[in-house]
């Protein structure tokens, strides 16, 4: 089947959104540009109102008496998980995350050493993390909607090597090493084009590889920059710069990697973030799935 | 139904949820479950993988309930996208393979229910604008949201070739959006 051409118009693109006619990485693409787009967000929730009246159109079906107890085992799961990882007495779902604060140890250990410091006051970093909290709340919200299916997108992918790899300007050995046995893998879509960007891979929690599957055009006075989210965070933690086409080593301290873990790259100022959270648009998203 | 809906305050039952209150959770699941399950089982047509799919919406609405903002939009709307795209989600996934599923085994939306979606009293100022529709456009976009059709089941199922359904949609949303502004 030819992949269906997305709409120019954002506004037809969120239409055929809501009406789920994109395929998987469209799909994927659209979500993660909702994260940072106000724009296509607002149109996404245009067309959920104006469409969903017809969800009356299927009939109501009576559940299971086995499914709200479910529910409940998983939800009281979920809460003692929360309580378990939680250092300071939560005030809410959105309040809970253990690590509000960026673990200071994340750092790109062979990422080039062009990495801004971010010794920052905490009243600004907080206040710089309400404004784009918001933002980066709404793609981890998506993130979870996004969250089946990647794992047979991985699969592929591991299977056959991306064509366009070759094409890739890189300065390394070209070759894409593939781990023995990696037991993490996340694929970084591009949120404009949804194809495949990025694949990072890791046999270990703690060490992640990124390997570069497509050119991309840095615009002048631009950076990329790495980031990632857990689940439990608020917001999303850099993992330093990276450079079109390169290949690099990430150590991972302080982050346990873990499944749904979302990996995302922001176009930024020259030197990275000036306030330690995405400032630029989104340019390549995916979520981490443990093999 | 109109009625039992507007009694029930979805915005406050997500508010309840993002400060761990799993009685409203609760509330929402018993009011809105069965319908949940209806929409999800249309999109997935498989009731265990449906039931899965609503367990998994009730915990994402549980933990995203913070992010609902009564600002964009209506709570019940929100609820429902949570569970709707889980649902397409696992379809998309699961129909990569079998594209050339055959249309005659997807259980029809039945015609007398797109025929009539005119008379619905939901959506009355977009009731209007879908009866300005050609009634074959409009099965095309309701195939797509209600029973989660892709573009090449939305042809298989009408008979009609894959780009022609493809720019009728895209020009039903066009006049879709203009009807409505």
């Amino acid at each position: 089947m030819s992949p269906h051409d997305l709409p120019k118009d954002p506004d037809i693109l969120a239409g055929e959104y809501v009406l789920g006619l994109l395929d998987e990485t469209q799909r994927r693409g659209v979500e993660a540009r909702l994260a940072v787009d106000p724009a296509l967000r607002q149109a996404v929730g245009r067309w959920e109102e104006r469409f969903h009246p017809y969800t009356a159109l299927a009939p109501s079906l009576t559940p299971s008496e086995r499914l709200w107890p479910r529910i409940q085992r998983s939800l009281n799961a979920l809460d003692a998980e929360q309580q378990s990882i939680q250092t300071a007495p939560a005030t809410g779902p959105a309040e809970a995350a253990p690590s509000r604060q960026a673990p200071p140890e994340a750092r790109a250990t062979t990422a080039p050493a062009r990495r801004p410091e971010r010794n920052q006051p905490k009243a600004k970093r907080e206040h710089s993390s309400r404004l784009s909290g918001g933002i980066w709340q709404n793609l981890t919200l998506w993130r979870s909607l996004a969250g089946a299916g990647l794992a047979a997108l991985v699969t592929v992918m591991v299977t056959e090597p991306p064509p366009q790899r070759i094409e890739v300007p890189v300065e390394v050995p070209v070759t894409v090493e593939v781990e023995a046995q990696p037991r993490y893998m996340v694929v970084l879509m591009g949120t404009e084009d949804a194809t495949a960007g990025w694949v990072a891979q890791a046999s270990s929690a703690s060490q992640v590889r990124l390997f570069p599957l497509a050119g991309y055009e840095l615009p002048e006075d631009r950076a990329l920059e790495l980031w990632t989210q857990l689940e439990a965070w608020n917001e999303p933690v850099s993992l330093g710069l990276i450079e079109p086409g390169r290949p690099l080593e990430i150590a991972l301290e302080g982050i346990a990697l873990e499944g749904n873990q979302l990996f995302a790259i922001s176009l930024e100022p020259p030197g990275g973030s000036p306030t330690g959270q995405p400032t630029g648009p989104i340019e390549f998203a995916g979520h981490l799935v443990e093999l | 139904m109109t009625r039992e809906r507007e009694e029930f305050d979805h915005a406050a039952a997500l508010e309840a949820c993002a400060h761990s209150d799993q009685q409203a959770l609760h509330a929402i699941y018993l009011h809105e479950g069965g319908r949940l399950l209806g929409v999800v089982q249309r999109i997935v047509r498989d009731r265990s993988m449906a039931e899965d799919i609503v367990h998994d919406a009730c915990l994402n609405i549980w933990r995203r309930a913070g992010t609902y903002d009564r600002s964009r939009g209506s709570a019940r709307a929100w609820i429902f996208s949570v569970a709707r795209h889980l649902a397409l989600n696992s379809i998309r996934d699961r129909r990569r393979e079998v594209v050339t599923d055959d249309p005659h085994q997807v259980a029809p939306l039945e015609s007398a229910a797109l025929q009539d979606v005119a008379d619905w009293q939901v959506g009355a100022r977009m009731d209007h604008c879908l009866a300005q529709l050609e009634p074959e456009r409009r099965a095309c976009l309701l195939h797509a949201y209600v029973n989660g059709y892709s573009h090449a089941e939305i042809a298989n199922h009408t008979d009609t070739p894959l780009g022609t359904v493809k720019a009728w949609i895209r020009r039903s949303l066009e006049r879709l959006r203009e009807c409505m502004s």
